[in-house]
């Protein structure tokens, strides 16, 4: 469960975030709509701990995380731009959470395959990340995120970019995985239709008054 | 940029306009100045007992393993230098920036004598004639090769690669452990090759503060051509040396795995620096400008010092006698050798980007000069251009031609890429309009070149400059250049003949000085371009 | 995209450099091509120690026509090395300062043009008869000999070595410097006095003398005026240098002492002659070898001991007497034929340099 209470964030001297407070229950999926430029970025990079929160907290199953760093937090994020590891197979991409923590090779490698298989990647693992198609890229992000078992998964426009057909063929599969694994998930987008086909419930994020949208 | 789809050669109207005629000029010089005298030497003045003689003698081995352990040595030595001061301007955004990047480069811009000659000025006298005094005088100078060749890769990092380790549990120390420094794996190998490489056949530092018993293979072919008298063992060594350096460049290509992918466009901005890291950030900038600043200083304050008094005698002396000579000769060589190896070096660099097949014959024939090093090469062209109509021994062009040979590839390194970004498009564009191949030439490669160009030019004015190793061999009693005037005033003694080294030096220092803003203007100039 | 742009600085800053060299070019061309016929003037290339009084030439250029000009060209060894490479397209017209010890690779590369000087029956037979066709000319000798600081020693209560092989002796440790035999050429004179003293057996006494740790250096007056303690605030008192280095150590001073500070072992000199030849080359033959006999004349003789501190070789030449006060002159120095040396140098020198160098 995640519980944001009147976040703010700064950036230099601009308010990019403002008096922002959200709450996701454990297994539920909630999307965060918002124009560009809204902060919608910069807010699940406060959640996961990349950026220093200016007031307010964060909560992940009631501890207070606000202060922890980003690799204690139990936070998983896929980036927009997916930011696979470029000197990493396919499959190292994928395992790297665990290799993190001292896990076998071997163990890795099955989870590896395992976290493949069900992004529907199959045969994916010796590929090198320059190889793959922006959907393919986006599944291993997804499978990297997922593998490292976070208690919450934040996706930053996660189908942004990718031509209608793929687009509707990740929904669906997105939609099956996480309904399989019950996931909390937040999802942030300015696609309203494509937030209301993933989550169960949507807010929309203001831009704070000073910021320039 | 549209070149990136078709190889230029291919398409008909991007046809080379200088194609096979570019080329034949500067690999006609190459192959008659560089490789029919190395070859000449090598086999001309040398018989199998030369070999067997040179290679089992014990001490030639002893300078091969000194030449490596200091080499070896002098790489960890510039990574320590230049470790933090890369961190903080890769991956930093602050003010004074862009000059301290610059105060790292100065190194590397100054001749080699002059920095050894600094280090003099520097170092206490116990220090003098030591490792200690080569391998910090090679750090010097090797600073702005891990700046500009890790640095540049480091910024184009993307930071928030090692953010998302972060977020699948990776500690900071972890992050940097497996993402990092792997990914910066490659241009860490490569800057290291060039400076080993660099350092293996050092020469001037070498013979400044090496002192009688330390040699690298380079300063041992001068000793035994000049000081022993025996080419055809000289010739033996640069041979030796040319296979050390081929072997160690050909296995870190090797080993160098071609992981390195360039990564997609470098994160927009950079961060500033964290208030936590305020102090340590301006801590590794002021000791690095120490660091830079400390010999050149030291140069110009013992230059105005005889003994322990303030005297402006030396540089009266210099003034008054044939010392200003070397100036001038010295000006000269460099401005002949800036302007025929400039144009040598765009027909060169028109026949890598543009020939097909032939290119890569005559990248590597540009690159030859490094493994052949410049000794050998003065050596080469001094026995070889040595009768009737080719003795130009006496010739004041001579080093000239031969500072022209040394900088290929460094300007030739300058050029291609530019030229590489030359669009089709506009190619194209001008031949709808009616412009032939000439025209085209004129209009687009040259005039957007143009930045590059200038920078080439200043590069080989700085190179012809500095350069110690073919000078040494080439210059005449009466036409040295200051690198060489400086050499031999070292070698003397006397507090008056020192200072007038450091006067020298600090000529030199501001010379390469005003050449080195050129280019710095130039290619700024270009990159305000390019970014259009 | 636009197209970069030299700034009108950087533009003019081209063009100034391509208007500069080529008007280089041009004058360069204009000076070759308009010399003019006016009096000769030689070129005399010598080693940097060659320092005769100042308007020495004077007379000579006033009787003869001939102007002269001295072109120093580092130490001797690094002359003969150019003078080899450049056979035929010489520097100079004369060279001065080739020795004994370098004779023979001169003379094998064929860079002189013989000339038997009008005062040839003056010069000192055995220095006359290195060179019997006259290619080079002898135009002084010296020895080469360890020096001591006698202050030194004598405030120590310890006796100064008397012979090479005493150097080797734990007294001396820590004490000698030497200049380094490949670069220097009293340092080449003093590894022929150890071979001439010991034979076959000098690649011992050198390792011994290493680990007694004798310290080398690049040059000569590096030896003595970086670290020979009677000359500088150099740490050793035995030092490789000249039997005439007391003298002029006296005759130098400010005020002058009564007797020299330092002294010379005598049964440690080896005997060096210095040459002067023609360069094969020159298209001044005939003024140089008017040249050739201006350097051996007896005005010219006269003034090398107490300017350059050697002595004179045309034997009718009368040497100062203050210079014949503190001068030693051994009996008989170490010496080696010429001909063993060309044989076999490059040899010794691969050898000292295992020992000694690395």
């Amino acid at each position: 469960m995640l519980r944001v209470v009147d976040l703010a964030v700064e950036r230099g001297e601009r308010l990019i975030l403002h008096g922002v407070s959200l709450s996701v229950q454990s297994g539920e999926r909630l999307a965060i709509h918002g124009p560009s430029g809204c902060g919608k970025t910069t807010l699940l990079h406060a959640i996961a701990g990349l950026l220093p929160v200016h007031r307010g907290a964060i909560h992940v199953d009631d501890v207070d995380v606000t202060h922890v760093p980003a690799h204690r937090r139990g936070v998983g994020l896929v980036f927009q731009d997916n930011q696979l590891f470029p000197h990493f197979n396919v499959a190292d991409n994928v395992s790297y959470a665990l290799r993190v923590r001292g896990v076998s090779k071997r163990e890795r490698n099955r989870v590896a395959d395992e976290w493949l298989s069900r992004v529907g990647l199959d045969d994916f693992a010796h590929r090198e990340t320059s190889d793959l198609s922006g959907g393919e890229a986006k599944r291993v992000a997804l499978a990297r995120t997922l593998a490292g078992t976070p208690r919450v998964v934040l996706l930053d426009e996660p189908l942004t970019g990718l031509d209608p057909l793929l687009h509707e063929q990740l929904l669906a599969d997105l939609r099956n995985l996480f309904d399989h694994l019950g996931t909390t998930v937040v999802h942030v987008t300015h696609d309203r239709a494509e937030g209301s086909a993933l989550c169960h419930r949507s807010i929309d994020l203001q831009s704070p008054p000073d910021s320039i949208p | 940029m549209t070149s990136a789809r078709t190889h230029p050669s291919t398409d008909p109207v991007f046809h080379p306009v200088v194609g096979p005629g570019a080329a034949f000029i500067p690999v006609a010089w190459l192959v008659a100045f560089l490789v029919v005298p190395v070859v000449l030497l090598v086999t001309g003045d040398t018989d199998f007992d030369d070999v067997t003689r040179i290679l089992t003698r014990r001490s030639t081995w002893n300078v091969v393993w000194f030449a490596t352990w200091q080499a070896v040595l002098s790489v960890v030595a510039t990574f320590v230098v230049a470790g933090p001061v890369t961190w903080l301007i890769s991956r930093h955004r602050f003010r004074g920036r862009r000059a301290l990047r610059a105060v790292t480069t100065v190194g590397f811009l100054l001749p080699s004598v002059v920095v050894a000659t600094a280090f003099l000025a520097v170092l206490p006298r116990s220090l003098h004639y030591s490792v200690f005094a080569v391998v910090i005088a090679h750090a010097y100078f090797n600073i702005a090769v891990v700046v500009r060749v890790v640095g540049a890769r480091a910024e184009s990092l993307d930071a928030q690669l090692s953010l998302a380790a972060q977020t699948l549990g990776a500690t900071p120390p972890t992050a940097w452990r497996t993402i990092t420094v792997p990914m910066l794996r490659n241009s860490i190998a490569s800057a290291g090759t060039v400076v080993f490489l660099y350092c293996f056949s050092s020469y001037a530092v070498i013979r400044v503060l090496g002192g009688p018993r330390r040699s690298t293979i380079e300063s041992d072919i001068a000793l035994r051509a000049f000081g022993i008298g025996d080419v055809g063992g000289a010739s033996v060594l640069a041979l030796l040396q040319m296979l050390c350096i081929g072997v160690v460049a050909g296995a870190i290509h090797l080993l160098a795995r071609s992981n390195g992918k360039p990564t997609r466009a470098p994160s927009a901005m950079l961060p500033t620096i964290p208030d936590n890291r305020r102090r340590t950030a301006i801590a590794i900038a002021a000791v690095t400008v120490a660091f830079v600043i400390a010999p050149l200083s030291a140069l110009f304050w013992q230059s105005v010092h005889v003994g322990d008094t303030v005297s402006a005698r030396a540089w009266q002396s210099i003034f008054n006698t044939s010392l200003i000579e070397s100036v001038w000769t010295s000006t000269r060589t460099a401005l002949v050798a800036g302007l025929v190896g400039t144009v040598l070096c765009i027909l060169a660099t028109l026949a890598i980007t543009r020939l097909r097949t032939g290119g890569n014959v005559v990248n590597s024939l540009t690159l030859a000069p490094l493994a052949m090093s410049p000794v050998t090469i003065g050596l080469g062209l001094l026995v070889t251009f040595d009768s009737g109509w080719f003795d130009w021994r006496s010739r004041w062009w001579f080093v000239a031609l031969a500072h022209t040979l040394v900088s290929f590839p460094l300007a030739v390194r300058v050029l291609v890429p530019a030229w590489r970004t030359t669009p089709v498009g506009l190619h194209r564009a001008a031949a709808v309009l009616g412009a032939g191949g000439g025209r085209r030439f004129i209009d687009i490669d040259l005039r957007r070149m143009r930045p590059a160009i200038v920078a080439s030019l200043g590069l080989v004015v700085a190179v012809s400059l500095g350069e110690f190793g073919a000078a040494s061999m080439l210059s005449r009693e009466g036409a040295e250049t200051i690198p060489v005037a400086i050499a031999r005033l070292l070698s003397r003694t006397g507090d008056e003949v020192r200072a007038q080294a450091f006067a020298l030096a600090s000529i030199l220092v501001v010379v390469c000085v005003m050449a080195l803003a050129i280019v710095e203007m130039a290619l700024q100039r270009g990159e305000h371009a390019s970014r259009r | 995209m636009r197209y970069a742009r030299v700034t009108p600085l950087g533009r003019r800053l081209v063009w100034g450099i391509v208007g500069l060299a080529i008007g280089l070019g041009v004058s360069a061309c204009s000076t070759v091509e308009r010399g003019r016929p006016e009096k000769i003037t030689l070129r005399l290339l010598a080693h940097d120690s060659f320092t005769p009084t100042e308007g020495i030439f004077d007379s000579f250029t006033d009787r003869t026509g001939i102007g002269v000009d001295i072109v120093r060209g580092g130490d001797a060894g690094t002359l003969v090395t150019k003078a080899v490479l450049a056979s035929g397209n010489p520097e100079a017209d004369v060279l001065w300062g080739l020795d004994n010890t370098l004779l023979s690779r001169a003379l094998a590369a064929d860079v002189f043009l013989p000339y038997l000087s009008v005062h040839r029956e003056d010069l000192e037979p055995t220095a006359r008869d290195l060179s019997p066709n006259g290619a080079v000319t002898p135009v002084d000798s010296g020895d080469v000999c360890i020096n001591y600081d006698k202050e030194w020693f004598a405030e120590r209560n310890v006796s100064p070595p008397l012979t090479l092989q005493a150097l080797t002796s734990s007294t001396y440790r820590n004490l000698l410097v030497v200049p380094n035999a490949v670069s220097s050429s009293p340092g080449l004179a003093f590894l022929l006095a150890s071979i001439a003293e010991f034979g076959d057996a000098w690649p011992d006494w050198w390792q011994a003398l290493r680990d007694n740790n004798v310290l080398v250096v690049e040059s000569w007056s590096d030896a003595y005026y970086g670290h020979f303690t009677a000359a500088s605030d150099g740490t050793r008192p035995l030092v490789v240098s000249y039997a005439t280095s007391p003298p002029a150590e006296v005759l130098f001073a400010e005020p002058r002492p009564e007797r020299a500070p330092t002294a010379v072992a005598a049964l440690t000199c080896f005997r060096q002659y210095e040459f002067a030849g023609i360069l094969r080359g020159t298209k001044h033959e005939e003024a140089a070898r008017s040249l050739i006999d201006y350097l051996v004349s007896k005005v010219f003789q006269e003034d090398l001991p107490l300017t350059q501190f050697v002595w004179p070789i045309n034997t009718t030449a009368e040497v100062p007497q203050e210079f014949l006060d503190y001068s030693l002159r051994p009996e008989n120095p170490l010496t080696i034929d010429p001909a063993i040396i060309a044989l076999r140098r490059v040899e010794w020198l691969d050898t000292y340099s295992d020992i000694v160098l690395r």
